[in-house]
């Protein structure tokens, strides 16, 4: 095969742009594109920070004097918990992802993320999911259970309504974007960068997403198992955490914090990772200790996993068992430190320029810094005794989350703003709202560490009328109107700067990244070639490279049968392997969460018999999106440009999408192993064991369906070979044994007499239905197996479908086993243990 | 699967410190609960030294020796699989080193309690 003959740079933009543009009015609903859902999640986030901040000035106005009438109890609650909640899920996560699906492929020398439907997938789920809880909270039936709806308070005794409801549902539904974002984001970094691009030259930016990306996706299925848990509880009765019937509330406290804890770090490390990209900018040299930092940021990843008891200090935890925690807590800010001191050492060696960005920076740094060390002060276990739901914490976690998240996040605004409109910012009113922010932000907070060392606890909306706490309150209240003045401030001078920045050419700050490799704001497509990296990727010239890669002179200059092609290369040392062809635009995302959305809403109304049904239509339509991808016939390797041939990715053995399949499949095992630890920790800790009536797997039928599931495993493995040969027998016997397994354990859970009885009963009822899921969507994919191979979708070379449904059918088969296990062995400690 | 697992293998040396610190927090907290249910803090082994305790240490003593192994490891070898330039390989080999030495304290200081403190 030859190599297609280049184009010019202006004919190649005019094809580029043909097969990568988003079509205009309705044909934006099937935006796929990086650059479009990127704004969009960022814009999105940027509306319900404003509700939030909104919900915040209530706050304050009802705390600006002690016995204020402003607010009834009730409504405060609504008030405070749907601001935590905002924030947390509906802002700072989907902000990060939106930047970080922007920012990404232009970093890594991409035109695209590596799952471009996903991500419109999951931009749709946020806004529907966003909707529903901000609907709840204009109907008055908002989620009060605080935002971290600790149990029984937000169990059906207390909270009957559909509030917590809300919360519980409305919340997984936005999960399923901070999980897609996961998946992507991983597999985006450690395959689609540009060749030559190792672990080594990897933009600072990437790594820090790479370890985030890890986090959210260990970090995210405990709480939305716990959301599962409580929502089945509070819908079906099963008593998780119930202590009357076995369950204990503690449980929904640890499962919360296992993702809540790193939740924080999960929203710090992104915003860190744009600092160190930027600062180095203004400072005129590249980042310092660029190992260090890399080392620094995997070590807080991990030290952030092991430090989600520190929020439940006074739960009646053993001194040993606190030990690990706060040794941990007081650890994590070791790694924090190289951070600060990389980024110092920057600036000392550089020549800094003082532009509007590292105002934020000078005052991320000044904020987050003080919240280190008050968080310091509370991973303390005698201090945090103190200090524990007072508004210390309340102070601590706004210095630790705005200091540390808001505020590098405006200074990346700063910094990419003019990368997205191709404009200069007019900066009139930048510099008096950032001081209104700053000045604003510590006089309302600061001042709480005051008034939570003289005992005002958080989410009360009364406070006794001493002139300690009226006073502070009321400074505290003006302070936090002068932020949100701030906050307009830039909110206008972002306006001012999309009507009146000046345009300009190309890399006005003058950096040294890719992005900057590319005309402003960014085409579809954003590289019209592909470049070759020879170096670190923050100290390369993006003005010489972007002038060749328009011109065609990199990878992948040119069109090739209207596709959409990116590179994909080896995950280590960055040498090119794959061509990977990328989906058009579609509805089917939008279509697919509307039918997403119609299953919450469902089980949101108790309309069950809707949300038993719902899952058909949504399992057909993931269906077909698969429908015209792939190859008909092999295709073998195909030019890329600069003399190179590689193979398509429906040819590669390390596809992509098969690296998302074991990405998810992590995340899969993460929530199920969560389940096994919640019927573990019951067993050791819940009142109410022995559990009474325990009901045992039958040893013949346990044998019988382990034998099954094993000759699933050997015989899914044989069935890829098959494939190959065109043979579809064992991918039929490996859907017949998902089936048996189906019909086992479906059988099995509803041979359990009373799940309602006792929380190990209900344990094993949710991990036999579990099983029984995998079993059902083994079969899907064994299903959809043999269509492929009918369809003449398959070869000895295009072996993708194929291997893909082999993880999913050894995961499957493999949880069936576990779940096996895990009854027996809760069968066994169900009739003895735990506190009596 | 074999092939990916080969492939981000030298990540996983790079981090494989950390994730023995991540399997040993929840060994050993997940031990500790369970001697406390158990009652083996009451049971007398030898001496002042209960199970919980022999066990907690018996624990922690792996684990140390686990980060020994990892740092004795660490110091030699290639890191990559040989598709990697000479500066990737110094890259994940310095850093492998680093994150071994950090988790290696990290477990120390995070553990070194089950030595001493009130274990129930």
């Amino acid at each position: 095969m030859t190599q297609p003959a280049r184009s010019d740079a202006l004919r190649l933009h005019r094809q580029l742009t043909a097969i990568w543009g988003t079509g205009p009015g309705l044909a934006r609903l099937a935006a796929v594109n990086h650059s479009v859902i990127g704004k969009r999640f960022m814009a999105t986030a940027a509306v319900f920070f404003a509700i939030g901040g909104l919900l915040g000035m209530l706050i304050r106005t009802q705390l600006a004097s002690s016995q204020s009438p402003f607010m009834e109890e009730g409504v405060y609650a609504q008030v405070f918990t749907m601001h935590g909640t905002i924030m947390m899920f509906l802002f700072a996560i989907p902000m990060l992802e939106g930047l970080a699906i922007y920012l990404l492929p232009k970093l890594l020398g991409a035109r695209d993320l590596a799952f471009p439907r996903l991500t419109a997938y999951g931009y749709w789920c946020y806004l529907f999911g966003g909707t529903i809880i901000i609907a709840a909270l204009a109907l008055g039936v908002a989620p009060d259970s605080g935002w971290f709806m600790y149990t029984p308070l937000s169990s059906r005794v207390y909270s009957p309504g559909i509030n917590a409801d809300v919360w519980l549902l409305g919340i997984t539904f936005v999960e399923i974007s901070a999980l897609s974002a996961a998946i992507e984001i991983l597999v985006s970094i450690l395959k689609l960068r540009a060749p030559g691009m190792s672990l080594d030259r990897m933009p600072i930016f990437a790594w820090y997403m790479l370890v985030t990306a890890g986090m959210m996706l260990v970090g995210f299925p405990p709480l939305i198992l716990g959301s599962i848990l409580l929502e089945l509880e509070r819908a079906f009765d099963l008593p998780f955490f119930d202590p009357a019937r076995g369950g204990d509330p503690l449980l929904w406290q640890h499962l919360f914090w296992l993702f809540g804890h790193p939740e924080v770090y999960i929203i710090f490390l992104p915003a860190a990772g744009a600092i160190s990209t930027f600062l180095p900018v203004f400072a005129g040299r590249p980042l310092a200790g660029y190992r260090a930092v890399v080392v620094a940021l995997i070590a807080m990843g991990f030290l952030s996993l092991g430090l989600w008891v520190h929020h439940m200090y006074l739960v009646g935890i053993p001194h040993l068992a606190l030990s690990f925690f706060s040794a941990a807590s007081a650890l994590v800010a070791i790694p924090t430190a190289v951070q600060i001191f990389a980024w110092l050492a920057t600036l000392s060696h550089g020549r800094p320029r003082f532009s509007l960005p590292m105002l934020y920076v000078f005052g991320f740094l000044f904020i987050f810094v003080i919240g280190g060390l008050t968080g310091v002060m509370v991973a303390m276990v005698p201090f945090d005794v103190q200090a524990h739901d007072s508004h210390f914490v309340v102070a601590h976690l706004h210095y630790v989350l705005v200091g540390g998240f808001v505020f590098p996040v405006l200074g990346a605004a700063y910094h990419w703003v003019p990368h997205m409109t191709g404009r200069m910012a007019v900066n009139h009113l930048a510099k008096p709202a950032f001081w209104m922010i700053f000045i604003g932000f510590n006089l309302t907070f600061f001042i709480m560490h005051l008034t939570g060392l003289r005992g005002m606890p958080r989410r009360a909306h009364l406070y006794p009328a001493e002139p300690g706490l009226e006073i502070f309150n009321f400074v505290s209240s003006v302070g936090s109107f002068v932020m949100a003045i701030g906050f307009g401030l830039v909110l206008l001078d972002f306006a001012l700067h999309f009507r009146f920045g000046q345009a300009f050419r190309r890399n006005p700050w003058r950096a040294q990244t890719l992005e900057w490799a590319m005309p402003t704001p960014p085409p579809a497509y954003a590289f019209a070639s592909l470049p070759h990296v020879q170096a670190r990727a923050d100290t390369l010239r993006p003005d010489d490279i972007g002038a060749d890669l328009a011109a065609g002179r990199g990878y992948l200059g040119f069109v090739r049968e209207g596709r959409m092609e990116t590179l994909a290369v080896e995950a280590i040392g960055g040498s090119v392997e794959q061509v990977v062809e990328l989906p058009r635009p579609s509805y089917l995302p939008l279509i697919t969460a509307l039918a997403t959305g119609v299953f919450f809403l469902a089980m949101l109304f108790k309309v069950y018999w809707i949300a038993a049904v719902a899952p058909l239509p949504i399992v057909g339509l993931f269906l077909r999106w698969t429908v015209g991808r792939g190859r008909r016939e092999d295709t073998g390797l195909e030019p890329i440009g600069r003399g190179v041939s590689v193979p398509s990715h429906f040819e590669s053995r390390g596809a992509p999408s098969v690296w998302a399949t074991l990405f998810a499949l992590v995340a899969n095992a993460t929530l199920f192993a969560s389940l096994a630890f919640g019927g573990l920790f019951l067993w050791v800790s819940a009142p109410g064991w022995p559990a009474p009536g325990m009901p045992r797997p039958d040893l013949l039928s346990s044998l019988a369906i382990l034998a099954v599931l094993g000759i699933g495993g050997f015989g899914a493995a044989a069935g890829v070979k098959a494939g190959a040969a065109g043979r579809k027998g064992p991918q039929a016997l490996t859907a017949m044994l998902h089936a048996a397994g189906a019909g086992y354990f479906a059988w099995s859970a509803a041979s359990i007499p009373d799940p309602t009885a006792h929380a190990a009963a209900a344990t094993v009822f949710v991990a036999l239905c579990y099983a029984a899921l995998h079993a059902v969507i083994g079969l899907v994919f064994a299903c959809y197996g043999l269509w492929r191979i009918a369809a003449g979708w398959v070869s000895p070379a295009r072996l993708l479908d194929l291997r893909i449904g082999l993880l999913v059918h050894l995961y499957a088969f493999a949880a069936g086993a576990v779940t096996l296990a895990f009854w027996w062995l809760m069968a066994e400690l169900g009739t003895s243990g735990g506190e009596a | 699967m074999r092939r990916q697992l080969r492939e981000i293998g030298p990540l996983g040396v790079v981090i494989s410190g950390f994730l023995l610190w991540s399997g040993a927090f929840l060994a050993i907290y997940g031990t500790q609960a369970m001697g406390c249910s158990l009652d083996w803090h009451a049971r007398i082994l030898v001496g002042p030294l209960t199970v919980q305790r022999a066990v907690l240490v018996a624990l922690f003593a792996v684990v140390l020796a686990g980060h020994l192994l990892l740092l004795v490891r660490s110091t030699g070898g290639p890191t990559t699989d040989g598709r990697a330039g000479p500066e990737t390989v110094d890259f994940m080999r310095t850093a492998a080193w680093r994150l071994a030495l950090l988790s290696a304290a990290a477990s120390a200081v995070c553990f070194g309690g089950v030595i001493w403190l009130t274990p129930c």
